[in-house]
């Protein structure tokens, strides 16, 4: 009798229910997750891609610029009218979009660069490649590219400019030399070269027309400064026509536009000479759409854009034919402006600048 | 975590309640969520792309008659005349002809007619401000290159709140030629004139010109510039139509313009009221998951508990504790099982108590066994030297008697448990051959065996004891008396049956023998009897063993049944 306690009843009964029932359940979950996936995906599915919105490659073409929109805006729309092409704009500061260039290098992210001093096109040569725009030999030859690295926009002397309200003609700034003085110490407006390029090419053109060592340039120029930056080449003359300075160092474009809007200011073309450092346009190595780029340049030396700019922007022609057009109202004197030492010696300058105004940097 | 469910049945059961609670639940609430936003998504899509046609069609309208306008414009005789010869009329005339022919239009766009070098002639503008146009730039020099009507956005700053300018040649005489431009602008204001009431308050739209720059826009594409958004997704290979700020954005162009519409209306189900939805199905089936975690666990337990009373009764009986037992007040099948297992480990209980006892009642006849063999040898070998010295002194009796003696001891100290019949019963006729000596012929002895069953082997001493017990109590006072012993097969049986003619045995005694009821050792000198069928019983099973009966004629006959084995 003990031995049928011990029997053993296997339950098989058990696990083959067990068996079936997971069976059951795997089939189940897989077709839920038929359904769910169904469902989820019906919803999703409204409309068809945006394929028939497709571009061209070859309608295509990436600036970066750094001029402002009211400049590029009506250039950049006239191009795409007359051309049909798409232009993807990058905007930002000369330095600012070469650096980004820089770092894009090599990932077809840039077909033109537009605008910016063209010593700045000097200082990152290995990014651009040659390109003459078909109506080279018009252009303002003391200035241009001898081996068309970068093509000429427009020219863009450097002007002094002073409150009219604050400052009378009697004693409005006469030439560079009195920026180097305590004269007008503490009430200059002035933007941090690091940022600015006009800041730059005015530092580069004080240090060649006064022939000073770029040292004592910058004592002189630091002390007369009294530690007060503008924050941007834009704040310049807001300031001196704010009065918060009283003089400033600015482009003559710049001040005319101003002049134009309005604002109570005069401006003075220094008496030792300035420079009209050219900006620029230029082709990127490595360009996605080298022919739209070249049509581009080719475009902002036409005639159409350089009667533009001197009519609409206040800026100087690079076409020798149309400058004798040009309206000069005071004498400039313009001095010959060594661009390539101006570009060489960038780095230097404002490395011995950081040490000047450090808080500044970054 | 599937091992730890699959080794519990109360986690078994708790784990199918809560798929069997939450599956249905969660798949068809999501079911729902998703049918109900595709059907509201294409109610909403059909009266969008309604408005937007209504839309686009009041836009082409204005475009059509811009250009219906302008040609009649510039074919009229009068303006041709003015224009291509230079001719003279009164300011008065030109303007009630500027005025007459643009009626349609004037509400919603300013005419203007522009000299060929893009001074400004004529305006139906309300200022008298009248400023030229360059006509190497813009929309004169687009217009001088081509014949028709062009369409042109305007940087609003730029052109006093123009935002888009239509201009037309006016021919000159030679083919081809230009002599002046007829332009129509139009403000912003003029297209909210336009749209008036077209619009709801979430609505934005947006005019693109051909390369996708905004010429118009309102609503919430103004605010957060669609249109540079749109341009982007354009340039970048993006999807333009994608949805934009919980907005759906739908793209029309208008006629042969080549400007297009946008118009953005908002989704009927933002994300944010997606996720609300799923963040409520997710609080509702936390709920039931946790109403029935709660009575899956109550049920599961209901369930599992007598299983696990069992299953821990079951232990402690394989353990070793028989007095395990199951108290269950429940009637279903878990109740009857409780009961079967009580009835189970009874019985097993009693069964283990009843072997003991056996174990325990073999060991005491064995001991007294033991005892009576003391010395056997001894007294054999006595017994022997007897047989001798009797025969030496010619007492042939004492010999006999020794002898016989002799051999009854030598069987019953060998250590042999069972012996063949034939053995058994040669002892009995020793003893009784001792007997009749003793008692001088007092006593007949009969011995009567069955060839077949010689050789049966039976436990040994289980005759002699019952002839002894014969001639000791049925005899005792009788001046003589026959004993007889017979063997017979009886199927599968042996039985042996020994008989005397002596003064018998009360009813009491037998059917206390009969019963089994024997008193403890000892009764009434009925040791032999006990003995025998103890022996018996224990051997062969309770079926098995001793029974008494009155012998006709007076007298006792025992009857010993053991099971044939040879």
């Amino acid at each position: 009798m003990l031995k049928n306690y011990k029997t053993e009843i296997k339950p098989t009964g058990m696990r083959m229910e067990r068996e079936k029932s997971s069976r059951f359940c795997r089939r189940g979950a897989r077709v839920a997750a038929l359904l769910f996936l169904s469902v989820v995906l019906s919803g999703c599915g409204t409309g068809a891609g945006g394929e028939e919105y497709a571009l061209m490659e070859d309608e295509q073409l990436i600036l970066y610029t750094s001029h402002k929109e009211e400049v590029y805006g009506p250039i950049v729309r006239e191009f795409e009218e007359r051309t049909g092409i798409w232009v993807e704009v990058h905007a930002g500061g000369t330095t600012e979009m070469l650096e980004k260039m820089k770092q894009n290098e090599g990932k077809n992210a840039c077909d033109v660069m537009f605008g910016g001093g063209v010593e700045s096109y000097e200082a990152y040569e290995e990014l651009f490649v040659p390109y003459a725009p078909a109506q080279s030999e018009m252009l303002d030859g003391n200035y241009a590219s001898e081996d068309h690295l970068w093509t000429l926009f427009s020219e863009l002397p450097i002007v002094l400019v002073y409150n009219n309200k604050l400052v009378s003609g009697a004693e409005a700034p006469k030439g560079w030399a009195e920026f180097l003085t305590d004269r007008w110490k503490g009430q200059i407006a002035f933007a941090d070269p690091e940022k600015s390029g006009t800041s730059y090419t005015a530092l580069a053109t004080m240090s060649q027309i006064l022939n000073l060592d770029d040292q004592e340039l910058l004592e002189k120029f630091s002390a007369a400064l009294d530690g007060k930056l503008s924050s941007g080449s834009g704040e310049v003359l807001k300031e001196v026509s704010a009065g918060t300075r009283l003089v400033g160092i600015t482009l003559e474009e710049t001040a005319k536009k101003e002049m134009a809007r309005g604002a109570d200011i005069s401006m003075v073309y220094p008496e030792e000479g300035t420079s009209a450092v050219p900006d620029g346009c230029a082709l990127a190595a490595g360009a996605p759409h080298p022919e739209n780029a070249k049509k581009f340049i080719d475009f902002t030396v036409s005639e159409d854009v350089q009667r533009l700019i001197m009519e609409q922007f206040f800026r100087r022609t690079v076409r020798t034919d149309m400058q004798s057009t040009e309206k000069t109202g005071e004498e400039i004197h313009l001095v010959d402006f060594d661009l390539a030492r101006a570009g060489s010696r960038q780095e230097e300058l404002l490395q011995m600048w950081a040490g000047y105004f450090p808080e500044e940097q970054g | 975590m599937k091992n730890g469910i699959r080794k519990s049945f109360k986690r078994q059961i708790s784990a199918s309640f809560l798929v069997v609670a939450c599956l249905p639940l969660i798949l068809s609430s999501v079911f729902l969520i998703q049918l109900f936003k595709m059907k509201i998504s294409a109610d909403y899509q059909k009266k969008n792309l309604a408005q937007e046609k209504q839309i686009a069609g009041i836009l082409t309208g204005i475009f059509s008659s811009f250009e219906s306008v302008t040609g009649e414009l510039a074919e009229d005789e009068t303006i041709r005349e003015v224009f291509q010869e230079g001719e003279r009329r009164t300011k008065r005339e030109i303007y009630s002809l500027l005025y007459d022919k643009t009626a349609v239009i004037r509400q919603c766009a300013e005419v203007t007619l522009y000299m060929e070098d893009g001074g400004c002639l004529y305006s139906t503008g309300a200022g008298t401000a009248k400023e030229n146009l360059p006509t190497y730039w813009g929309i004169l020099r687009a217009a001088r290159e081509q014949d028709g009507l062009i369409l042109l956005r305007e940087e609003a700053e730029e052109g006093a709140g123009i935002v888009l300018r239509a201009a037309r040649k006016i021919p000159g005489q030679e083919k081809g030629s230009c002599a002046g431009y007829v332009v129509i602008s139009m403000k912003e204001d003029d297209f909210e004139t336009v749209l008036h009431g077209n619009l709801g308050g979430q609505d934005g739209i947006c005019i693109l010109d051909d390369h996708w720059e905004n010429v118009y826009s309102s609503g919430v594409a103004r605010q957060k510039d669609a249109a540079e958004e749109l341009r982007r997704r354009r340039m970048e290979g993006e999807r333009v139509t994608e949805n934009w700020n919980d907005n759906a954005v739908y793209i029309t162009p208008l006629a042969e313009s080549g400007f297009s519409l946008v118009l953005l209306r908002p989704l009927p189900f933002t994300e944010n009221t997606v996720r609300s939805m799923y963040s409520v199905l997710l609080l509702m089936a936390l709920a039931s998951g946790s109403l029935c975690a709660f009575v899956s666990g109550k049920l599961s337990g209901h369930l599992s508990a007598p299983i696990q009373t069992l299953n821990r009764a079951m232990h402690s009986l394989q353990e070793g504790d028989l007095k395990t037992r199951i108290h269950s007040k429940r009637e279903d099948e878990f109740g009857q099982l409780s009961a079967s297992f009580n009835a189970m480990a009874e019985e097993l209980e009693m069964y283990t108590k009843r072997q003991v006892e056996q174990q325990k009642q073999l060991d005491d006849v064995r001991i007294a066994m033991m005892q009576a063999q003391l010395n056997p040898h001894f007294l054999y070998n006595t017994l022997d030297t007897m047989k001798w010295v009797a025969k030496a002194n010619h007492i042939p009796k004492l010999a006999t008697l020794a002898a016989k003696l002799a051999k009854i001891l030598r069987t019953s100290i060998s250590s042999e448990q069972f012996i063949t019949l034939a053995d058994e019963i040669a002892l009995a006729e020793s003893y009784a051959e001792i007997q009749s000596i003793r008692f001088d012929g007092k006593f007949s002895f009969t011995f009567e065996v069955e060839e077949d069953t010689r050789n049966c082997m039976v436990p040994k001493l289980i005759v002699q004891p019952i002839v002894e017990n014969a001639v000791i109590h049925g005899l005792s006072e009788c001046e003589e008396g026959a004993i007889a012993v017979e063997t017979r097969r009886q199927e599968e049986e042996l039985w042996i049956l020994i008989s005397d003619d002596g003064c018998g045995m009360s009813e009491e005694q037998r059917n206390r023998i009969n019963s089994r009821s024997f008193e403890k050792r000892g009764t009434e000198g009925h040791i032999g009897l006990y003995n025998v069928d103890t022996i018996i019983r224990l051997h062969y099973g309770e079926q098995f063993g001793l029974s008494v009966a009155d012998r006709e004629g007076g007298g006792l006959r025992v009857m010993l049944r053991l099971p044939y084995e040879v």
